[in-house]
């Protein structure tokens, strides 16, 4: 456990810029032999640039300065040509990236691809023959522990999951044994039970090896839970760098601070008094959604996939309820269903547009914030038209005053009005995209994934401004995420979803006390934790 | 404006930009004025070399050259906006439909964009003669038939880009009608692809239309147009090379200077290039 005193990675004065402006500002660190340093920092703090210039892979028109020495390597990395880091890469330090599927070639199996790193980097010399290095990919494959491995090294990247596909890419990266691997977000595209074996892997893998690690996340749980030591990147610069324990216990600077108080969720948010006799807004039954997969063959059988199956869900006023599960567990297609988006194969949508209770027809007293505020937003429409689109006299004054009313409840200027989609942050689109969903007052508001694209430091703001509003005019909040912190912070109730199917619902706390269902233990294991 | 700067970094576009206004600016002087008339015939005047009077010399007819060049610009300008625009109105239209409707009505449109696809342009344009006669109304007709898929194509994929959009979803939502999501948000959305596709096909329609007047089936004489300029030229292609010389070059720059541009175009609206300044 204990990292070795040698320095194995020396970083000094580096700078990134482009076209003059520094993005990446003076850094200097070091990695000793078999340790693991976490590099943490929000969009735009220089993390991944600073990786990135490591290898020389800067995209084009950025310049690095500065001096990164490597143990066994003769030259400066920051200064070396092309073909000088060639020998480096891969063979003295590999790369994990976030997205497995771009990492990894789609035309080539998997297996191949792990060799040809091997055949490529590897010394000269001893470069292993192209059969004896399909072996060690399988066994590489093997020691990562992939089902099946011999099969794996068969299949293209889509025929594998994304764990899986990771997994590959980490074998790839780990093909010759390098002293260095440098993770980008390697778990930030995957579920949660899989980001945990994933983590667990690479622990497992520096700790047996002796490799050093350079792991850069967002997710100060997750860099708490994988490194010795951390650094804290703000706007290009380090700001704050130390043992785990004591930058997470005792954080000094402070932009630590702020990001360690916005990253905890634990508390959780303040609650509305409940309504007195709440009324029902939304009452689904029996949703079931089936999609027909495509004939095998002219006369194949026609086949369906269940993707949501017999769910049952009310929502009174004043409820905030959140779904919880992985990808393919069905909670987007319920979304869907619920928002009269898509039409459930069989079961029935109400909800309380006017008077009673009627069959769900898109926009009829229900709105959704979707979970990426980029492609929400129409680029092409100033904010004014966006949030203004669900009025009926969109072009009236009264909707104009009506907008800037919305956009003063979500904590936006109003002269962000003006303004296209692009202008803005990712935590202020998101408040854009809130206005718009409350523009037509809606009974129930319901939110897929709404903070899950987002910086750590805002996502807490963008969760209290939904819970505001929602409790400033009684309506019901359902919240779908794969982010159980996200549901104890906000939710009072909570339905995890399976495969298509609940496999368990009730109070928060009690769930999060006493989980019942095995599985919903093991996504709550599966969550890093600040201790 | 872009500063000169930017532009050194779009040699594509730049260059391609420069053809096209030069192409242009023949085509709008030629309305004003012109060294000679175009059409006069002098039979003192044959066949005089380049300089002189003349400042590329005439043809056998004794026509000046440099007149016919200018006035041949207008033509070609106008027959490639017209037949574009006849494209783009048929083929957008279509991809749009095809792109949002989905299901059996996208696949009869694209059909019939296959069929029309498939459909030899030149035996259209004959058709088109045979039946209403040689005009260069016919052929710009039958090159805007010809360049229509090309849109429908185009627009229907970029179409299908946009409605995949969570803010499509968000204007379902906002109860926006069909109509209303069509034109505020896919319209707005895929016009970046199909201007570049208009200056590709605008490009294809100046050939077009050259080739059909070099085989007599574009506009007919004596107004001056550059491939009726080639087609005049062309027996004297031994003894008087220079008279093919002109309008093949004028043809040449004209499609190099609408191709760069397209692909100047592309580049600059590239969304994976968005944010690189």
């Amino acid at each position: 456990m204990s990292p070795g005193s040698s320095a194995l990675l020396e970083v000094e004065g580096l700078t990134v810029d482009v076209g003059g402006t520094p993005l990446v500002r003076d850094v200097g660190f070091t990695v000793g032999r078999g340790e693991r340093v976490g590099i943490i920092g929000e969009s735009g703090s220089g993390k991944t640039l600073t990786a990135l210039a490591l290898l020389g892979l800067l995209g084009e028109g950025l310049r690095a300065g500065g001096s990164a020495r490597l143990a066994g390597v003769p030259f400066d990395l920051l200064g070396a040509t092309d073909r000088e880091l060639s020998t480096v890469r891969g063979r003295l330090a590999g790369m994990v990236f976030q997205e497995p599927m771009t990492a990894l070639n789609p035309v080539m199996r998997t297996g191949a691809q792990v060799a040809e790193a091997l055949r490529l980097h590897g010394p000269r010399s001893e470069r292993p023959a192209r059969d004896a290095a399909r072996a060690t990919a399988v066994e590489l494959l093997g020691r990562l522990r992939l089902p099946d491995p011999a099969r794996a090294a068969r299949a293209y990247p889509h025929q594998l999951s994304g764990g899986q596909r990771q997994r590959a890419v980490l074998a790839g990266a780990l093909a010759n044994d390098p002293a260095l691997l440098i993770c980008d977000e390697p778990t930030t595209a995957l579920d949660v039970t899989v980001q945990k074996e994933i983590v667990d892997l690479i622990r497992g893998v520096s700790d047996e090896r002796g490799t050093a690690v350079l792991y850069i996340s967002h997710d100060l749980a997750l860099v708490a839970s994988v490194c010795h030591r951390v650094l804290v990147m703000h706007d290009g610069r380090i700001v704050e760098s130390g043992p785990v324990e004591q930058v997470l216990r005792q954080p000094e600077h402070p932009y630590t601070q702020a990001l360690l108080s916005a990253s905890d969720l634990s508390v959780p948010a303040p609650r509305p008094p409940a309504p007195a006799e709440p009324r029902t807004l939304l009452r689904a039954r029996g949703l079931t959604r089936r999609y027909a997969r495509p004939r095998r063959g002219l006369l194949g059988p026609r086949t369906h996939f269940t993707a949501l199956e017999g769910l049952d869900l009310e929502l009174r006023a004043g409820a905030r309820v959140g779904v919880v599960g992985e990808s393919g567990s069905g909670k987007t297609t319920l979304l869907r269903l619920l928002s009269g988006l898509d039409r459930p194969t069989s079961g029935t949508v109400e909800n309380a547009a006017g008077d009673g209770l009627r069959d769900s027809a898109p926009g009829s007293g229900l709105q959704v914030v979707f979970q990426d505020p980029m492609g929400s937003l129409d680029p092409r429409m100033r904010v004014r038209d966006i949030v203004a689109e669900p009025l009926p006299d969109r072009r009236s004054p009264a909707a104009a005053a009506r907008v800037a009313e919305l956009l003063a409840d979500v904590g936006l200027p109003a002269e962000a009005a003006g303004r296209y989609p692009h202008q803005f942050s990712g935590g202020q689109r998101q408040r854009i995209a809130i206005a718009r969903a409350l523009a037509p007052r809606p009974s129930v508001l319901l939110a897929d994934e709404p903070v899950s694209a987002l910086d750590m430091s805002v996502r807490a703001q963008v969760l209290d401004v939904l819970s505001r509003v929602t409790a400033e005019r009684d309506m019901a909040l359902c919240i779908v995420t794969h982010d159980l912190g996200v549901v104890r912070y906000l939710c009072d109730e909570v339905v995890v979803m399976r495969e298509g199917r609940v496999v368990e619902r009730g109070p928060v706390e009690r769930v999060w006390v006493a989980p019942e269902h095995p599985y919903t233990r093991q996504l709550l294991d599966a969550v890093p934790v600040l201790r | 404006m872009p500063s000169a700067h930017a532009l050194a970094r779009r040699p594509a576009l730049t260059a391609g930009g420069i053809l096209v206004t030069l192409v242009l600016a023949l085509a709008l002087l030629s309305l004003l004025w012109t060294p000679y008339d175009p059409t006069h015939v002098d039979a003192a005047q044959r066949l005089l070399p380049p300089g002189g009077g003349h400042v590329l010399g005439t043809d056998q007819f004794g026509r000046d050259v440099a007149s016919r060049l200018m006035t041949g610009a207008r033509t070609t300008v106008f027959v490639g906006v017209v037949a574009v625009g006849f494209a783009a109105v048929i083929g957008v239209p279509m991809g749009l439909a095809a792109g949002m409707s989905g299901g059996p009505l996208s696949a009869l449109l694209m059909r019939v964009s296959d069929f029309l696809l498939a459909f030899p342009a030149l035996l259209l344009a004959i058709m088109l003669a045979a039946v209403y006669g040689t005009s260069t109304l016919t052929a710009m007709v039958a090159i805007g038939i010809a360049s229509a898929p090309g849109f429908a194509r185009v627009a229907r994929a970029a179409t299908l880009r946009v409605m995949a959009a969570e803010y499509v979803d968000a204007a379902r939502l906002a109860r926006r009608t069909r109509a209303a999501i069509a034109l505020r948000h896919v319209l707005p959305n895929i016009r970046d692809v199909v201007i570049v596709q208009a200056s590709v096909a605008f490009a294809t329609a100046v050939l077009a239309e050259a080739a059909l007047s070099y085989l007599g089936l574009g506009t007919p004489p004596p107004t001056p147009s550059w491939g009726r300029m080639l087609l005049d030229s062309q027996e004297l292609l031994f003894s008087q090379p220079e008279l093919c010389l002109w309008p093949g070059l004028a043809v040449a720059a004209a499609v190099l200077g609408l191709n760069l541009l397209g692909d100047g175009l592309r580049d600059r609206f590239d969304p994976t290039l968005e944010g690189v300044r």
